[in-house]
């Protein structure tokens, strides 16, 4: 009797398990071309992105590439956080990172929306076009040219645009008071900001122009026939309207704030470590610089534990966006 | 614990190995261990081979033949003359090749044949991965070719506990202090006289104080305050004299950490005090050798110590392009009393990747078909040294450098460089062997280097001692990355007037960096 009892649910979740697949199959076969079309995107993300994935067994073991690699359990975790020698150094590269990402990123889009509303507010549409050609350009440049570009301009000889330019106005007295802005503690992060608004401002106006240009006119006019004043409409209707662009920029951003390599590495040098030190620079020296062949499951431990706190922040960013955006997230 | 301990011996033999090859420095009649008692593959070399079907090379930048320089000809003319039908050449960036060497080793897609330093030879010798040909080379022809011109000294310096894995095809050369002549006799200083430390910093002031330089007061720079790669401190040896800011062996056998001892903390009062009077330019923190030497040619710079072979011409023609109304001769200085030797580095070598299939007829293949013929002493070697005829030299009349200044017409019967396929205002002055470095004698060799490279090896072989090899142990792998962070950065921050040299080593303390090194030193010595 308890045969019969237990059978006739089993049969029901068979029946409907295999209706369900049916549907599917029905569904696939009616959108096979879509499929078809999806099949090498699969395909690439298969193999491009989650492959490589296999990779990540590595934190857990010793590997030096050479030798068979050796189970260590959380070896390389505990010594990256409780290690004397070396927890100092991991922890100041986190530091690091977040503080040059998340300040880069508040600059980087505070002045964009900035530049933005001042570019709305232009009445010339030729001159408009050819500032925002101009502020677009740099985006395109790589970094080790910016990097060479920037040393140049900085340099602290009499070759030195800016440094000539305090020279000629008296800031600086001689030239033995040129100031090494690459090369100081003092003076690296404030530049490194200021050679990435440089660089990134521009292309990050594209979004809030494209917000811009949705607002409606008549409000404007609207606004004008109740005596508001050009500040005012900047400050009651420009700004609210770019409100939730602003929001979902930072957010999306957000979510990506550890990957800081390239902009670091090109201006980077001996004297300034302490303070341009991030996570993914730290990896690399890591891995390259002790002279010997290198312990790949300790770097690939410290990288695992990136891609975590990024994972984490993209699952919060997540949320935030479906407050914001009601109810759309980013992922 | 087998597999550990050997690693550890093949390196400590093969720093004991180092003693022998300069003219100075070493006793040049101490050999290590005598060839031949491997044992391995003694049955197999007297078995016939065949050239190898295929043959895959990794080489860096120092294979002048990239892509853009007539590789596909270099590898066609080396095919014919090997017999080997199928040749590949990976060739990746010269500034991140051990980047690319550590990510090709450690896949399964490695080449036959790769060119590595001598880091690189010990751990992946250590870790079995070299293909070991002491009783290839110990009864081969390139042996003979080698003793004819007493070159085993530099093989043998690459020997681990007596045994061979890769093969030196040039001495590994170094660096020489070059002074711009004119700037020499605009204050009336010969370089002769240029014997001690106040000399040099005499002769670099009296530079400056005449205002020889075309950007401000600076005389000398260089490519970094501390090199990144051993000897580290190559490109400054006025300033470091005795000082080595890594692990040296005392001569009781004993290891200690160069960094700590007290000539170290003179060589950066020395480097701090030139950047403070104004000699030396401070941007050598962060600029690339390719800006150093940008800013020798264009007269910035009047002093310059750099690679003391074929550099010395194009250092000169570098001068000559920027500055065409002025005297671009060079001298080399001998080394000064207080640095008494310049660092001969150990020489890159070619190394056989072992398949690991216990069979060495592959490898034995190789060594003879590659190894062995690189070396031969006439046409193979002749395309290593000077590349493919009428692709990057000729015999054939005719005129180089037409419309430029450097503008010259050959005879018929000639030899003469042709210009480069990437910058048609510059000559090619080499392959891949230095003609003077060269371990084989070469037949009909042309004698292309120009005198002034000549001058400049010469100089540097006579005056030169062997870089210190320092074996590898878990606390240096574990431990020194660290520790040559936090050293740079003390040698930086001192040398530009951030902290002195007191500030410098407190924060060596701080950042543990006593601990870490009395790890590494203890290491060492646990291996004596």
């Amino acid at each position: 009797m308890s045969k019969n009892v237990d059978a006739a649910p089993t049969a029901t979740v068979a029946v409907s398990t295999t209706t369900k697949w049916k549907k599917i199959k029905t569904k696939m076969w009616k959108y096979r071309g879509f499929y078809l079309m999806f099949l090498p995107v699969f395909i690439f993300a298969l193999f491009f992105f989650y492959l490589p994935m296999i990779g990540i067994r590595y934190a857990f073991y010793d590997y030096n590439g050479l030798k068979e690699a050796t189970f260590v359990g959380i070896k390389h975790f505990k010594t990256m956080f409780t290690d004397p020698f070396k927890s100092k150094d991991f922890f100041n590269a986190v530091l690091n990172t977040v503080e040059i990402s998340v300040f880069k990123l508040l600059l980087t889009t505070g002045f964009a929306v900035i530049v933005s509303i001042f570019l709305n507010e232009m009445i010339n549409i030729h001159f408009k076009k050819v500032i925002q050609t101009i502020i677009y350009l740099p985006h395109f440049l790589s970094w080790v040219v910016t990097a060479s570009l920037f040393s140049l301009i900085l340099a602290p000889n009499s070759h030195g645009l800016i440094n000539t330019f305090l020279l000629n106005i008296g800031v600086i007295k001689s030239a033995d008071e040129y100031i090494y802005f690459l090369g100081s503690s003092a003076w690296w992060r404030p530049i490194y900001f200021l050679i990435n608004l440089w660089k990134e401002t521009g292309w990050q106006t594209v979004i809030f122009m494209a917000t811009l240009s949705g607002i409606n006119p008549e409000l404007y006019e609207a606004a004008s026939i109740d005596g508001a004043g050009r500040f005012q409409k900047m400050r009651y209707l420009t700004f609210p309207a770019i409100r939730n662009t602003i929001l979902t920029v930072i957010i999306l951003n957000l979510a990506k704030i550890m990957n800081l390599f390239e902009s670091v590495w090109v201006l980077q040098n001996n004297a300034v470590i302490q303070t341009s030190q991030v996570l993914e620079t730290y990896i690399y020296n890591q891995t390259f610089n002790s002279g010997r062949i290198p312990n790949y499951g300790y770097t690939a431990a410290v990288g695992l534990f990136k891609s975590l706190i990024g994972m984490v922040l993209v699952l919060v960013c997540n949320h935030w966006s479906k407050k914001v955006r009601e109810g759309r997230g980013i992922v | 614990m087998k597999k550990r301990v050997l690693p550890l011996l093949l390196s400590a033999t093969m720093a004991a190995g180092l003693f022998a090859g300069c003219d100075k420095g070493g006793d040049t009649n101490t050999t290590t261990t005598a060839a031949g008692n491997s044992g391995t593959q003694a049955s197999n070399t007297a078995t016939e081979v065949t050239a190898p079907e295929s043959l895959t090379i990794m080489v860096d930048g120092t294979l002048v033949a990239t892509t853009e320089e007539g590789q596909a000809e270099f590898i066609a003319k080396l095919q014919e003359l090997t017999g080997i039908k199928t040749i590949k050449i990976v060739q990746p960036d010269h500034s991140s090749y051990y980047d690319n060497v550590s990510q090709v080793m450690a896949s399964n897609d490695r080449p036959d044949v790769i060119l590595l330093n001598s880091t690189y030879l010990q751990s992946y010798a250590g870790e079995g991965i070299l293909w070991d040909m002491t009783d290839a080379y110990a009864s081969s022809d390139l042996k003979t070719r080698h003793d004819a011109k007493n070159s085993g000294v530099y093989v043998d310096s690459v020997r681990m506990d007596g045994k061979l894995y890769g093969m030196p095809m040039q001495r590994g050369g170094g660096c020489v202090t070059y002074v711009r002549q004119s700037w020499l006799d605009a204050c009336g200083l010969k370089a002769e006289d240029i014997t001690n430390y106040a000399a040099y910093i005499d002769m670099l002031t009296q530079f400056k104080n005449k205002g020889l330089s075309t950007v401000d007061d600076y005389v000398i720079g260089a490519a970094g305050f501390i090199g990144s790669e051993a000897p580290y401190i190559n490109y400054w040896p006025e300033f470091y004299q005795d000082a080595y800011p890594t692990f040296v062996q005392q001569a009781d056998g004993t290891w200690v950490d160069g960094f700590e001892l007290d000539s170290m903390k003179a060589a950066m009062q020395r480097l701090a005090d030139g950047v403070k009077n104004g000699l030396i330019d401070i941007q050598s923190l962060d600029q690339k050798t390719s800006d150093a030497r940008t800013k020798m040619a264009s007269g910035e710079y009047g002093v310059f110590t750099y690679w003391a072979n074929h550099w010395a011409a194009n250092l000169e023609n570098n001068i000559a392009k920027a500055l065409p109304d002025e005297d671009n001769t060079l001298v080399a200085l001998e080394p000064i009393d207080e640095v008494g030797t310049y660092i001969n580095r150990l020489a890159n070598v070619w190394c056989i990747v072992d398949d690991g299939n216990n069979d060495s007829s592959r490898e034995q293949a190789i060594f003879k078909y590659f190894i062995e013929t690189m070396q031969d002493g006439d046409k193979v070697q002749f395309l290593w040294t000077y590349g493919v005829e009428d692709v990057h030299y000729s015999y054939k009349a005719g005129t180089v450098l037409a419309g430029t200044e450097k503008e010259k017409t050959y005879e018929d019967g000639t030899f003469h460089w042709l210009e480069m396929k990437s910058d048609n205002t510059k000559l090619y002055s080499k392959m891949h062997i230095t003609a003077v470095d060269a371990l084989v004698t070469l037949k009909n060799d042309p004698n292309a280097l120009a005198e002034s490279a000549v001058k400049a090896s010469q100089l540097f072989t006579a005056n030169c001692r062997n870089e210190a090899m320092i074996p590898s142990t878990d606390a240096y792998a574990e431990y020194n990355g660290s520790l040559i962070t936090i050293k740079n950065e003390i040698i930086a921050k001192v040398a530009t007037g951030e902290w002195t040299v007191d500030q410098g080593y407190e924060y060596y303390k701080e950042q543990k960096g006593d601990q870490m090194s009395k790890m590494i030193v203890d290491s060492l010595n646990a291996l004596n």
